[in-house]
């Protein structure tokens, strides 16, 4: 699996590229919303884009809507990863194109679920191993 | 107006907090400061505006902040430079202002961390704190902090009246 994770936290991107890591992704980064497009303009489309919300220069409810209006970037997967938890902010992303959604505090265990809903993980057993090394921290996030 | 400020309350502040620290720093070893770097804090803010207005605030000691970094980017704490730990703590305000602004009511947006100086009571925004609480290691507690700006909420009630 290639990944983009975009996320202007240096430390939340090393923590969701360390758990993509786990699972053998090859994981490049992006700041901003506007980087990332970037990114996707430059290389090879990756499979799956972790995004999240409030990020300067371009946030990333702009960079869902600016990906999907690409035919091209149709196959990318993407899943906010975000601290707007508000029903109405899920509903949003979701209508823009996002697939899934993550609301921050969450645990390796957490990310893991959600990307074997997208078919993008292998067993829970395997990830549960990893999710241990990563977070030591019990099961959260995703429905607060 | 009431009703807001009881949703923010000293349990949910705890609550969002215990959370934050099982996600990310649950590995954190509580380690004994140096008296030198007792007194030296930091202090990260996000601002809340909208339907409610205020911020939610961490205070770290100096090592408190260090270990929290160290235990997020899995470094050393002497590898870490001012940046990496301004960026960590950052996070950590995000995520809690993130949790506390979807106890509030709608719309609200949130601003980008800033680290600060710590608020406080007095000032234009009539800064009145709903709830603060220590959490972490018991001799370097982080102290996080949710104020209610009451003369941003007065501003935008007044505008809201002229609109009508």
């Amino acid at each position: 699996m290639r990944a983009l994770v975009v996320d202007d936290s240096r430390t939340m991107r090393s923590i969701l590229s360390r758990s993509l890591a786990v699972l053998g992704a090859e994981v490049e980064e992006a700041e901003d919303g506007a980087v990332a497009l970037s990114r996707l303009e430059a290389g090879a489309l990756p499979d799956l884009a972790l995004v999240d919300w409030n990020m300067p220069v371009m946030d990333g409810l702009t960079f869902v809507r600016e990906a999907r209006r690409r035919p091209e970037w149709r196959s990318l997967t993407i899943m906010m990863v975000t601290t707007e938890g508000e029903y109405d902010q899920i509903a949003r992303a979701m209508a823009a194109g996002a697939h899934e959604y993550l609301v921050k505090p969450f645990t390796a265990e957490a990310l893991f679920d959600k990307l074997e809903l997208l078919g993008l993980a292998g067993s829970a057993d395997g990830s549960n191993d990893a999710g241990a090394n990563l977070a030591g921290g019990e099961e959260s996030g995703g429905g607060r | 107006m009431s009703s807001a400020t009881e949703l923010v309350s000293t349990e949910s502040l705890e609550e969002i907090l215990q959370e934050v620290w099982s996600a990310y720093l649950a590995a954190l070893e509580p380690g004994a400061p140096r008296p030198d770097e007792r007194v030296h804090e930091l202090t990260v803010t996000v601002a809340v505006r909208g339907a409610w207005n205020g911020y939610v605030e961490l205070t770290f000691p100096q090592p408190a902040a260090r270990l929290a970094a160290a235990a997020m980017l899995l470094f050393g704490a002497d590898e870490l430079s001012e940046r990496d730990v301004q960026d960590a703590i950052g996070e950590l305000v995000n995520i809690v202002g993130g949790n506390v602004k979807s106890l509030l009511p709608s719309p609200t947006k949130l601003s980008l961390p800033a680290v600060t100086t710590r608020l406080e009571h007095d000032g234009d925004e009539g800064l009145r704190l709903l709830a603060e609480v220590a959490y972490g290691p018991s001799d370097t507690p982080v102290v996080a902090r949710v104020w209610r700006a009451t003369a941003v909420d007065g501003q935008e009630g007044q505008e809201g009246q002229q609109a009508q």
